[in-house]
């Protein structure tokens, strides 16, 4: 047992804490994993039909069926009918894909701040994990361990709780992703998992951790040791 | 300056301040300490005995004067050699609670150790009496936890282990058991603090403090 390892000991300590921010996270990216492959996928249908140029679901096109052409007619008259419009079936689609692109930028956005508000209770629960060890920072400064030493191990218990949450929370993000695109996900709509997005999710993920630890290890590994002694366990 | 001293106080002051206000807490302090002795610091609650230990324990820094450990000074070490000193030279061992909770007794005793030597932390906790290593302080009694912080405290072969009224928390009978396991390190220097009068009969020398100053 060193230094460096006591992060993975501390975890077993406050376990609900811990847990709860570990959930968070891994919901966070849950959310990040769905909505960005969801962007993806209709990115993918655009692009597929030669975007910006009315060609999606566009009825002339090769692959198009003769029930898609019929949806399209019938959404056309019934969006004309309903705002008094006159779109043509080009202009419509045009608007479609306008707000497709639209669509996808939303959710990667919301994607971000799924992930920024699972990601953000890791700086709490490491300020409150922090705080209540107070006596044992000044007991690691007693017996020879500097401040950097304390710092860099608190920041890595940090990075470890956003790893294990982004790690199940990629499990889960998979898992759903293939439940909704075999179950739910309507046939022309498609929701892509590019293999980039698992590491990519769980560095991000581990980095914004370390990142939101580096406070609250800084401030405990700068307090001083007759005042960490004052504390109780 | 003796050169064979393993602990050297030379001309030592520390005041606190406090809403604007100076407190003296050490007055010229003098002293040094011989290898392989028991020294005891009695004085009343207040008198600067804590403080001794922490600026002996190099926790702290003198605001004038030396201390010097092994004949070397001490006040412009920096942070790294600092904390590589305690590690190497100075065991301590508080009143309570010196264990870290969620390590069981032989990975507490091993924390600090630099040779990483498992065999060596079990010989400790035998030698310091402890049976069973895998016990979480919790589960150890007051007197067993002062004797797992001593074995962490003798972990990497210190020149000096310094107490900070180790035996407050015990019955006396616990008392006596940890001092005879104190006396019975013959490599080491003790530094120890405590107003119980009793344990001059274990120190070679004992050193009166009142009010800051050593009379």
């Amino acid at each position: 047992m060193g230094i460096y390892t006591l992060p993975l000991n501390n975890l077993r300590r406050n376990r609900l804490r811990n847990l709860s921010a570990v959930l968070r996270i891994a919901f966070g990216v849950l959310i990040l994993l769905i909505l960005v492959s969801s962007g993806l996928g209709i990115n993918s249908i655009v692009e597929k039909s030669g975007t910006s140029n009315g060609k999606i679901l566009d009825n002339s096109s090769a692959n198009t069926t003769t029930n898609e052409t019929n949806i399209v007619n019938t959404a056309m008259d019934y969006l004309n009918s309903m705002f008094g419009s006159n779109f043509s079936e080009n202009q419509l689609v045009i608007r479609l894909e306008g707000f497709l692109v639209n669509l996808v930028y939303i959710l990667d956005g919301l994607a971000s701040i799924a992930l920024l508000v699972g990601v953000l209770g890791i700086m709490n629960t490491m300020g409150f994990n922090l705080s209540e060890r107070k006596r044992e920072i000044g007991i690691l400064k007693s017996i020879g361990f500097n401040k950097k030493q304390i710092f860099i191990s608190c920041t890595l218990e940090a990075g470890l709780l956003g790893f294990i949450g982004s790690l199940i929370g990629v499990i889960l993000g998979v898992l759903a992703i293939w439940f909704i695109s075999t179950f739910f996900a309507p046939g022309f709509l498609t929701i892509l998992l590019p293999l980039w997005l698992i590491p990519g999710a769980i560095i991000i993920s581990t980095i914004i951790s370390l990142g939101l630890g580096l406070y609250p290890a800084w401030f405990v590994s700068e307090i001083k040791v007759e005042e960490a002694m004052l504390c109780e366990y | 300056m003796n050169i064979n001293s393993i602990l050297t106080f030379e001309g030592v002051y520390k005041y606190y301040e406090k809403g604007g206000l100076i407190k003296d807490v050490l007055i010229d302090v003098t002293f040094s300490l011989e290898p392989d002795t028991i020294n005891l610091i009695n004085g009343p609650s207040g008198s600067g005995k804590t403080t001794i230990i922490y600026l002996a324990a190099l926790l702290k820094k003198p605001d004038a004067g030396e201390i010097r450990i092994l004949g070397n000074k001490t006040n412009s070490l920096n942070e790294k050699e600092r904390s590589n000193l305690i590690r190497e030279q100075i065991g301590i061992i508080y009143q309570r609670s010196n264990l870290i909770p969620n390590l069981t007794a032989i990975e507490n005793v091993m924390l600090p150790m630099i040779s990483r030597d498992k065999e060596k932390a079990q010989k400790l906790l035998e030698k310091v009496e402890i049976k069973d290593f895998h016990r979480f302080p919790v589960d150890l009694s007051f007197e067993d936890e002062q004797k797992v912080a001593l074995a962490r405290s003798l972990v990497n072969d210190p020149s000096i282990i310094l107490t900070d009224e180790p035996t407050a928390e015990l019955n006396s009978n616990s008392t006596k058991i940890f001092m005879d396991l104190l006396d019975k390190l013959d490599t080491v220097t003790v530094l120890m603090t405590s107003d119980n009068k009793l344990l001059s009969e274990y120190s070679d020398h004992t050193f009166e403090l009142k009010e800051g100053a050593i009379r």
